[in-house]
């Protein structure tokens, strides 16, 4: 495994590069507070996991969903486990964001020249919660399809555009099949991506600039 | 203490390994779950099962007669409905579960009909589908006439 991986080290030089960031000096004054972004990122990581694992069973369809779900909790080996980590991880990861979020306002960590990594982490919040709602209709049952109504209704409320972004989100007028295949589409292509992107360019800056030196 | 090494030095290759040895263990875990959740569970084979419905004598003449039949399984009380359905020298038994979503149908004498309540699902005296949206007809239950009763399959 060492020989390979020096094999492909050698030629393509990458370790250097890495290793000034990884074995780095650090500020002195530093506390777990600051593991607080690394763990919303492990939760990031069991949920891709967890996530491709569940994609294999789950079947994106009207007639279909909610029962896929089912053969997964009772019938899948492990899968009730596998499910109740990718909803858990979900759960968590809002609140370690948030977490991370508080602590980073805590120790005006966001000020400049870090506000475009501020923004970047920002944009990563917003990414988690999306994904979140568009992964609670994939169930497809009673729960996931009010709350889906309910969270829809509210893009309604807004002024002008209200009802064009309903439909939007909808794919229609109701919620009904396209609704949950988009929602899908949204959960495990398009937000997933958006998140890795956010996620590398959030990482490489703090690698450019550092960890702040806090209060 | 190994020889030609300060305690520093030690207690880092030692930390090294661990932290190696745990993520080994960790990944090893995570390969097997993924390994069992992949492979296909091991399909029950549902067996067929007979209950006592009701007497020979109290089966129907001509028509349909509706039984509500409560049997005994792993110490739970099942309740389930069906239709006992004598139609010339013919005597079979239908399930009251609608093919669409599961509700109970009922059979209407004047119209000849077992109508859904929820959906409006039309079943003709065979259970064959007449109008509405069951995809397939009311399900045909096995039975089985022993010493003047008779008895229904299911599957369990």
């Amino acid at each position: 495994m060492g020989k390979i991986i020096s094999l492909i080290d050698k030629r393509f030089n990458l370790s250097t590069s890495h290793k000034s960031f990884l074995q780095r000096d650090l500020p002195g004054r530093m506390s777990y507070l600051y593991c607080l972004g690394g763990v919303a990122f492990t939760l990031v990581i069991m949920l891709v996991l967890t996530g491709m694992m569940l994609s294999l069973y789950y079947v994106p369809s009207e007639n279909e969903a909610f029962h896929s779900v089912v053969r997964i909790t009772q019938e899948v080996k492990l899968g009730g486990l596998i499910r109740a980590m990718h909803k858990w991880s979900a759960n968590l990861l809002i609140l370690f964001i948030l977490l991370h979020m508080l602590r980073v306002v805590v120790h005006k960590a966001y000020r400049p020249p870090r506000e475009l990594n501020w923004i970047a982490g920002f944009m990563t919040l917003l990414i988690a919660l999306s994904s979140g709602f568009t992964g609670y209709l994939l169930p497809w049952n009673q729960k996931a399809y009010w709350a889906t109504v309910v969270g829809t209704n509210m893009a309604s409320t807004i002024p002008f555009f209200g009802r064009h972004i309903l439909l939007l989100v909808r794919g229609g007028p109701e919620i009904s099949g396209v609704t949950l295949v988009r929602f899908y589409g949204l959960h495990v292509l398009w937000f997933p991506m958006a998140m890795g992107l956010l996620l590398w360019v959030h990482f490489h800056m703090i690698k450019r600039q550092g960890i702040s030196g806090g209060l | 203490m190994t020889a030609g090494r300060s305690p520093a030095e030690t207690r880092r290759e030692f930390l090294k390994g661990f932290v190696k040895w745990s993520f080994g263990l960790l990944l090893l875990l995570f390969s097997a779950t993924v390994l069992r959740f992949l492979y296909p569970a091991s399909i029950k084979k549902r067996e067929l099962i007979f209950f006592p419905l009701l007497k020979e004598d109290d089966l129907p003449k001509r028509g349909v007669k509706k039984v509500d039949a409560v049997y005994e399984r792993n110490h739970r009380r099942m309740a389930m409905r069906v239709f006992v359905v004598t139609s010339g020298d013919r005597v079979f038994a239908l399930s009251a579960s609608c093919s669409h979503l599961g509700c109970l149908v009922d059979w209407s004498r004047y119209k000849r009909q077992f109508i859904c309540p929820c959906h409006g699902g039309k079943y003709d005296m065979e259970g064959n589908v007449i109008s509405g949206p069951p995809p397939l007809p009311l399900q045909r239950m096995p039975l089985k006439m022993e010493d003047g009763t008779v008895s229904i399959g299911i599957k369990v």
